[in-house]
C-alpha cells in the first residue's frame, strides 16, 4: 500500500550493496558526482535533490557518489532513500580516515566514470556550473576547478570577516605553489578521471588542505588547470572551524611548499 | 553465534540505580538484568550495586547475580564511589548504567579498569521538566561535559542507533560507541483471528511525553472515515483524567476505550487482535512497546522521534510519519490498506520477522563481547586495539569459508555468525576497502561487503549465500 506522500522514509526499503561483485567497482558512466559528507543530514538532502535533477536532465549519463565519513547521524539513511521521482543512481561509500580530503579521495579512486569531480555538502557553488565544467573537460581540460576569484567570478552572501582573512592568507601562500590558479579551495572541482586517480596516487594530505596537493599534482602530471568563475554563496552552517581546521590547512600547505621547494 | 565465551569466568560489577525488584524498576533494570542473568549462567560472577529501598534487604542473590544495596536514590552514587575504591580493583570489568546521570566509575578507579557505559536515552531536554532550573543544569552538566571528560576514549554502549546519534550530538561523546539493542519474548503467531473491525491497540504509560493526546486530537478524522474504528488504550498515569475528558470532547466515547493497566494476559489477549498500533511519543531510548506489538505481528504507525524511527522499518513493519499532523490521514491510509487479507499478513510476517531479530540471548553476547574487548584493551591486549578513529562507520560483510580454512575468530565486537560454509560479521570502524582487507586476512571469500545501516546495527547480519533484500541479478 502506498500511504500518505508525506511519510518520511524510516529506512530505505532495501539496501543497495555497493560491492556486490567484490573487487569489482562501480560501473562506467560518463560523469559521477562525488560529494564528501560528515554529519551532514541536515542539508544532504538539499543537495542531492539540486545536483540529481540537474543530472537527470543532462545528456550524460551520471551517478552521485555520497562519501559517508563516518557520520553519526541519518547521513547515509538519507542518501540511500534517494530523491522522490528522480532516476539518477546514487551509491553511497564509507570513508573510515576522517577528514575531507580522504573522503574525496576514496570517492574518486573508486569511481571508473570518464570524468569525475566533487561538489561540497553546502553547494555554495550553483550545480549549473557543471555543464560548463564538462564542456571544458571534452575540449581536453584536466581539471576545472570553481573559482570565486577569477574574472567574472561573484559572491552572493560573503563569508565572515575573519574567515575571509584567513582565506586571503591562505591564497597568498598557495598561490605560488599552483601557478595560474587564484582559488585553490572552492567546492567544485571536476577532473578527467584517469588524470585525476595518477595524481591522487601521490597525494598525501586528509584535511581542508587537500586540494592544493591534487592541483599541483594534476599540473606536475601534465595537466592543465582550467578556473570556472562562479556565483558563489557562503553557508553558515559550514563544518569548518577555523582552529581546527584552518590551522592544520596551513600547516599542511607549508608543509607541501617546503617539500616541493 | 556470538556468544558470552569471551567473558566466561570475568567478573563483572553492575552499577544501575535500581535493581529488578525496584518498586520503580523499569526498562533499563530489565535490560542490564535479562543480561546479567544470562552472564551469569555461562558462567560470569555478576555483582550488582544498586540503591535500597525502605523494606528491601542488603544483599539479595537473584537469578544467580548478588545484588548489595546501598543507599537511596541519591546516596546510591556516593556509596557506589566508595565502594569502587575500596573494591573496584577486584573486578575485571564494571558495567556503568547511566539513567541521566552515570556513576563516573572511572573517577575511582585504576586507569588500568574497563569501564562501559550503558546509555538508554540521552536526558539533557529532559531535566528540566522533572528537575528545579539549577537542578536541571547540574543534571545537564553531569550528563554532558562532566561525563565526555570521565568517560574519554573508552567504550560505551548504546540501546538504538538514535540514542547513539544524541550521545555523539548532545553530549559529545568521543569514545566509540556500540549498539546493543533491547532483547524481546519470541514472536507468536496469533492464537485466533485478528478482530473483524478496524481495532487500534496502543499500550502506554500516560504520562505527558507519550503525547497521547495527539493521538486523540487526529482521531475524529479518522473515525469518520474508518467506520467501526476501535481504540483500546492500556495503561495508567498522571495524564488519565485530562485524556479521558479529551475524548469526550472530542466525541470519541463511543470509539476510544482506556482499559487502565491490565495484566499480561489480557494485554496479551488484546494486541493479538489489533490491527495496528500507534506510536506519538517524544523520544524514547527505544520503542519497546512498539517491537512488543509486532512480536504478535502488528504494525505501528509511528510520529517521527528519537528511538521511533529505529523500531519501525517504515513500509515494511509500519509507517513512519513526520509531525503529528500527519497522524490523522496515514492512520486512514494504513487502515484501508490492512483491511486486505494479504497486505495485512505481508505486514504481519515482516513484524515477527523483525521481532524475532532482538533476542536476550543476542544482547547478553553483545555486551559481553563490548566487555571483552575493553578488558584486552585495557590490559594492553594489541589484537583488540581499535580499527579508525571514525568507529561510528561499521560494515556488513557475508563470507565464504573455503573448506580448508578455519572458522574466522575476529575481535570480541564483530559479531561473527557462520552458518554452514556461510558466515557474516559487523566490521567496526571499518569501510568497505578496510573490510575487503579484513577479509583477506581471514583467507574467506567475499559474498557481499556494504556499508552497515541502522538496521544492521540492531538486528545484526544475517549469514548467507547472498545479502537478504539484495535484487536477483
Amino acid at each position: 500500500m502506498t500511504p500518505a506522500s508525506d511519510v518520511v522514509s524510516a529506512v530505505p526499503a532495501r539496501s543497495t550493496p555497493v560491492l556486490e561483485v567484490p573487487g569489482q567497482r562501480r560501473s562506467v558512466v560518463d560523469l559521477e558526482v562525488v560529494i564528501p559528507a560528515y554529519n551532514e543530514a541536515k542539508r544532504l538532502y538539499d543537495v542531492l535533490n539540486a545536483t540529481s535533477r540537474y543530472l537527470a536532465t543532462s545528456p550524460w549519463s551520471s551517478r552521485i557518489v555520497v562519501v559517508d565519513n563516518g557520520s553519526a547521524d541519518a547521513t547515509s539513511r538519507i542518501a540511500r532513500a534517494g530523491v522522490f521521482g528522480v532516476e539518477v543512481p546514487i551509491a553511497v561509500v564509507g570513508c573510515a580516515t576522517a577528514g575531507k580530503g580522504a573522503a574525496v579521495r576514496r570517492g574518486m579512486m573508486t569511481s571508473s566514470a570518464r570524468f569525475v569531480g566533487f561538489v561540497d555538502a553546502d553547494l555554495a557553488t550553483p550545480i549549473e556550473a557543471l555543464g560548463t565544467a564538462v564542456e571544458l573537460l571534452e575540449n581536453g581540460a584536466t581539471a576545472v576547478i570553481g573559482s570565486r576569484y577569477a574574472s567574472g567570478a561573484s559572491i552572493v552572501r560573503r563569508q565572515p570577516v575573519g574567515r575571509r582573512m584567513g582565506g586571503a592568507a591562505f591564497r597568498a601562500l598557495t598561490r605560488r605553489m599552483v601557478p595560474g590558479v587564484s582559488d585553490t579551495q572552492c567546492g567544485f572541482k571536476f577532473f578527467q578521471r584517469k588524470a585525476v586517480q595518477h595524481a591522487l596516487s601521490s597525494c598525501e594530505v586528509t584535511g581542508f588542505a587537500f586540494d592544493v596537493e591534487l592541483l599541483r599534482g594534476v599540473q606536475a602530471g601534465g595537466g592543465t588547470v582550467v578556473e570556472l568563475p562562479v556565483a558563489w554563496t557562503d553557508d553558515e552552517r559550514s563544518s569548518f572551524r577555523p582552529m581546527r581546521d584552518g590551522v592544520p590547512a596551513f600547516r599542511a600547505a607549508l608543509r607541501l611548499m617546503v617539500a616541493g621547494a | 553465534m556470538t556468544t558470552v565465551d569471551s567473558l566466561r569466568g570475568r567478573s563483572v560489577l553492575v552499577l544501575n540505580w535500581r535493581d529488578v525488584r525496584h518498586p520503580q524498576a523499569g526498562g533499563a533494570e530489565l535490560y542490564a538484568h535479562q543480561i546479567a542473568k544470562r552472564w551469569v549462567a555461562e558462567g560470569v560472577k555478576v555483582t550488582w550495586l544498586t540503591s535500597r529501598p525502605p523494606g528491601a534487604s542488603k544483599r539479595e542473590v537473584i537469578d544467580g547475580i548478588q545484588v548489595l544495596r546501598r543507599g537511596g536514590t541519591f546516596g546510591v552514587y556516593a556509596a557506589a564511589a566508595s565502594s569502587l575504591v575500596r573494591f573496584g580493583s577486584l573486578f575485571d570489568a564494571v558495567l556503568d548504567c547511566q539513567n541521566g546521570i552515570p556513576f563516573f566509575a572511572p573517577l575511582f578507579l585504576p586507569p588500568s579498569s574497563a569501564v562501559v557505559q550503558v546509555v538508554h536515552h540521552v536526558h539533557q531536554e529532559q531535566f528540566g521538566v522533572h528537575f528545579s532550573k539549577p537542578m536541571a543544569v547540574v543534571g545537564r552538566f553531569l550528563e554532558g561535559p562532566v561525563s565526555k571528560r570521565v568517560y574519554g576514549d573508552r567504550a560505551t554502549v548504546a540501546v538504538s542507533p538514535s540514542t547513539r546519534r544524541d550521545m555523539r550530538t548532545k553530549l559529545g561523546m568521543r569514545g566509540p560507541v556500540f549498539v546493543v539493542p533491547n532483547g524481546n519474548e519470541p514472536s507468536v503467531h496469533r492464537a485466533g483471528p485478528r478482530d473483524p473491525h478496524p481495532t487500534v491497540v496502543l499500550v502506554s504509560r500516560l504520562v505527558l511525553h507519550k503525547r497521547v493526546d495527539r493521538l486523540l486530537r487526529a482521531l475524529p478524522d479518522v473515525t469518520a472515515a474508518i467506520p467501526n474504528l476501535r481504540v483500546e488504550i492500556i495503561g495508567d498515569g498522571t495524564e488519565r483524567r485530562r485524556l479521558e475528558l479529551l475524548a469526550g470532547e472530542l466525541g470519541l466515547r463511543g470509539s476510544v476505550r482506556f482499559r487502565g493497566r491490565l495484566d499480561d494476559d489480557a494485554r496479551d489477549e488484546l494486541m493479538q487482535r489489533a490491527w495496528l498500533t500507534t506510536s506519538t511519543s517524544q523520544g524514547e531510548g527505544w520503542g519497546c512497546t512498539v517491537l512488543e506489538a509486532a512480536r504478535f505481528g502488528v504494525p505501528c504507525l509511528a510520529v517521527a522521534a528519537a528511538g521511533i524511527d529505529d523500531s519501525v522499518r517504515h513500509e515494511r513493519t509500519g509507517w513512519v510519519v513526520p509531525a503529528p499532523d500527519a497522524l490523522g490521514p496515514a492512520m486512514i491510509d494504513a487502515l484501508r490498506g490492512l483491511a486486505d487479507d494479504e497486505v495485512a499478513l505481508r505486514f504481519s510476517g515482516d513484524c515477527r520477522a523483525w521481532a524475532s531479530a532482538f533476542t536476550w540471548d543476542r544482547s547478553a553476547a553483545l555486551l559481553a563481547g563490548v566487555l571483552s574487548a575493553e578488558i584486552g584493551r585495557r590490559e594492553g591486549n594489541r589484537a583488540v586495539n581499535r580499527r579508525s578513529a571514525r568507529s561510528d562507520m561499521a560494515t556488513a560483510v557475508r563470507f565464504r569459508i573455503p573448506r580448508d580454512v578455519e572458522r574466522p575468530r575476529g575481535r570480541p565486537t564483530d559479531q561473527i555468525t557462520v552458518d554452514g560454509e556461510f558466515g557474516s560479521a559487523l566490521l567496526h570502524g571499518c569501510d568497505e576497502l578496510d573490510a575487503e582487507a579484513v577479509l583477506a586476512r581471514w583467507n574467506v571469500e567475499p559474498v557481499s561487503i556494504e556499508l552497515a545501516g541502522e538496521e544492521h546495527l540492531l538486528a545484526g547480519v544475517a549469514a548467507g549465500p547472498r545479502p537478504v533484500g539484495a535484487d536477483p541479478a
